[in-house]
């Protein structure tokens, strides 16, 4: 019992204390000073010290980083230097664009991806050409697959918008399928790599081929006994595609456009907007400690088997 | 893109390619690729028609023609020439990652291995934190520190990818460890740095070239998509990512030239080294 509190409460806090002081001294490390952007070259000592002081730049970084992490804790976090508005605030409407996005993909991922593989794991007529479109798919990074289909289906055969977030929820969807899609498609190889890896397995392995010896039907045999099997690894590369989505949402929002976190931080990092740097950074991090950590009771929780070998590795 | 979630996360699923007797077509091709693409970048001031940086304003915005090749950008520039110049920093930069990261998890992966308990399971803690930072985020960090660039995204990326490195590095030197080899080393009265070094990283030599050739590409697609967000390479600079993002306003009006080629010589260069070291990953399997 206790072994469990340190392996899925502990560790991940502590992993997250630290990487949110790592976040921390990375943007309180540059050299171009917070300050030197709000008053520019020109200003007073004294106006440096005056503002330093209000804005609590004087103090060591230790509890400065301390009453920054208490106030994230409690979803404060700070004011934006450029916006001059809270944080959060700030931070909102965007993450609700990033989330939809990342959801509309996610779902395209997993449909798409889950079905090629799994005609690539049962057909040994197809398998080749399921390989060999993934092998090309994970090649094909996000930026390059937003520039294909803003030129194919927005510019020549405009059946969706270029630029923009849209309005009400059907609007939304149509302005986020060319983003979902370029999104999506190094993923949608991915998953359905691993898929293809994981049925062609289970379809070679005994247990299968009894259960074909047995005469029962196609299907059932899928469904029963080779996606049962075959359901651990797919979730689990499916899970951590998607949450690595977030961080390839930064570049697609940033190719189309899009109103959300992720161009948000690209544009804070150019403007040296600090507070709204470490809150999305924060965001980030905590997403994926989230997410890993959840995948690894789960897998946990569904093979017994490591259960019993829990102790033979890193992980 | 965080592509790093991809790199070894479920090694053992793809373990199934038995070892080879007969030549391996398709690896001997991307080889040939990834030849031809360093060798581009090398003699690019021979092979390239134009200079990179020469302005034509009678030319803007051109399709592929005789003349040029593969058509020329908003500022009149040959796109083939560029995507020949732009190859340089395009793969000098994951090659510096590559570098950086596969020595320094090499190192962390053997050390962990050699010294085991305590040393072991804080190099494993300390790894476990650089893993939680999507690698993207890391070189977003690295640019407000140090500003825009190659530098640092490179050293960014190289602390990024050096978990993911150890990780497969330390399974593998785990297993070699218990071989009669280790031991009877041992028993001559080799140091242990001459064990290591010596022998059980011979051993591990396929394996890390393999790791390090998939690195490769990742890195390339993590550094193309840094410079197309406009914080790695700086105009007027060729280089891929960057050639995409510029294309972009060219492509709104229909001419799509130059983001195109730029992003087919990055999917071209992945592809490549991604089959390279799939099928170097599949032969090391075999060997052990």
């Amino acid at each position: 019992m206790l072994s469990h509190v340190r392996r899925w409460i502990v560790a991940p806090l502590a992993t997250l204390l630290a990487a949110s002081f790592v976040l921390y001294a990375a943007v309180w490390l540059q050299p171009g000073n917070p300050l030197t952007i709000l008053l520019g070259t020109k200003a007073s000592p004294a106006q440096y010290r005056y503002l330093a002081h209000k804005l609590g730049l004087d103090r060591p970084m230790l509890v400065r980083y301390w009453d920054w992490l208490s106030n994230a804790v409690h979803g404060n976090f700070g004011t934006s230097l450029v916006y001059k508005q809270s944080v959060a605030s700030l931070i909102a409407p965007r993450l609700l664009t990033t989330l939809l996005l990342v959801a509309y993909a996610g779902v395209i991922i997993t449909v798409i991806g889950v079905t090629l593989g799994i005609i690539g794991g049962m057909s040994p007529r197809a398998a080749p050409y399921v390989a060999g479109v993934s092998g090309l798919g994970v090649a094909i990074p996000g930026f390059v697959a937003a520039e294909v289909l803003i030129a194919v289906f927005a510019v020549k055969l405009g059946w969706f918008p270029v630029l923009g977030t849209g309005q009400g929820l059907a609007g939304r969807l149509r302005h986020l399928t060319l983003p979902a899609f370029a999104l999506a498609i190094a993923s949608i190889a991915y998953v359905s790599q691993i898929t293809r890896a994981a049925v062609s397995n289970e379809e070679q392995s005994p247990h299968v081929e009894t259960a074909r010896g047995r005469g029962l039907a196609g299907p059932r045999i899928l469904r029963r006994h080779v996606l049962r099997n075959a359901a651990i690894p797919i979730m689990t590369v499916s899970a951590l595609t998607v949450a690595s989505l977030l961080a390839g949402a930064i570049v697609v929002e940033y190719a189309f456009g899009l109103g959300g976190i992720g161009s948000l931080l690209v544009q804070s990092v150019s403007d040296k907007d600090s507070n709204v740097v470490l809150a999305i950074g924060l965001i980030l991090v905590l997403v994926f400690v989230i997410t890993t950590t959840a995948l690894d009771l789960l897998q946990y929780l569904l093979d017994p088997q490591l259960r019993l070998k829990a102790a033979a590795s890193w992980h | 893109m965080a592509l790093t979630a991809r790199l070894a996360r479920v090694p053992a699923l793809l373990r199934a390619e038995e070892p080879r007797t007969k030549p391996d077509v398709i690896a001997v091709v991307a080889g040939f690729v990834c030849i031809a693409l360093v060798a581009a970048a090398i003699f690019a001031p021979l092979i390239a028609p134009y200079q990179p940086d020469s302005i034509d304003a009678t030319a803007i915005n051109q399709g592929p023609s005789a003349a040029h090749l593969l058509g020329t950008d908003s500022l009149g520039r040959d796109v083939l020439t560029r995507v020949l110049y732009g190859a340089r920093l395009s793969l000098l930069g994951p090659a510096l990652v590559t570098l950086l990261s596969t020595t320094l998890g090499t190192a962390i992966a053997v050390a962990g291995s050699w010294l085991g308990g305590t040393a072991d399971r804080l190099i494993a803690r300390f790894l476990d934190i650089l893993f939680a930072f999507p690698s993207i985020l890391f070189a977003v960090l690295a640019v407000i520190a140090f500003g825009a660039g190659l530098i640092a995204p490179v050293i960014a990326l190289s602390v990024a990818y050096t978990p993911y490195i150890a990780r497969v590095i330390r399974a593998a030197a785990v297993h070699e460890r218990q071989l009669p080899y280790i031991e009877a080393c041992q028993l001559l009265g080799y140091s242990s740095w001459r064990t290591a070094a010596n022998h059980l990283l011979r051993n591990l030599r396929l394996l890390i070239i393999a790791q390090a050739t998939i690195t490769f590409g990742y890195a390339l697609l993590d550094l193309a998509a840094i410079s197309f967000i406009g914080l790695g390479v700086q105009p007027p600079t060729a280089e891929w990512g960057l050639m995409v993002s510029e294309g972009d306003s060219a492509l709104l009006n229909g001419y799509p030239y130059e983001s195109l080629a730029a992003g087919v010589a990055i999917v071209l260069t992945v592809v490549a080294f991604n089959v390279l070291g799939e099928r170097l990953a599949a032969r090391s399997r075999g060997m052990q």
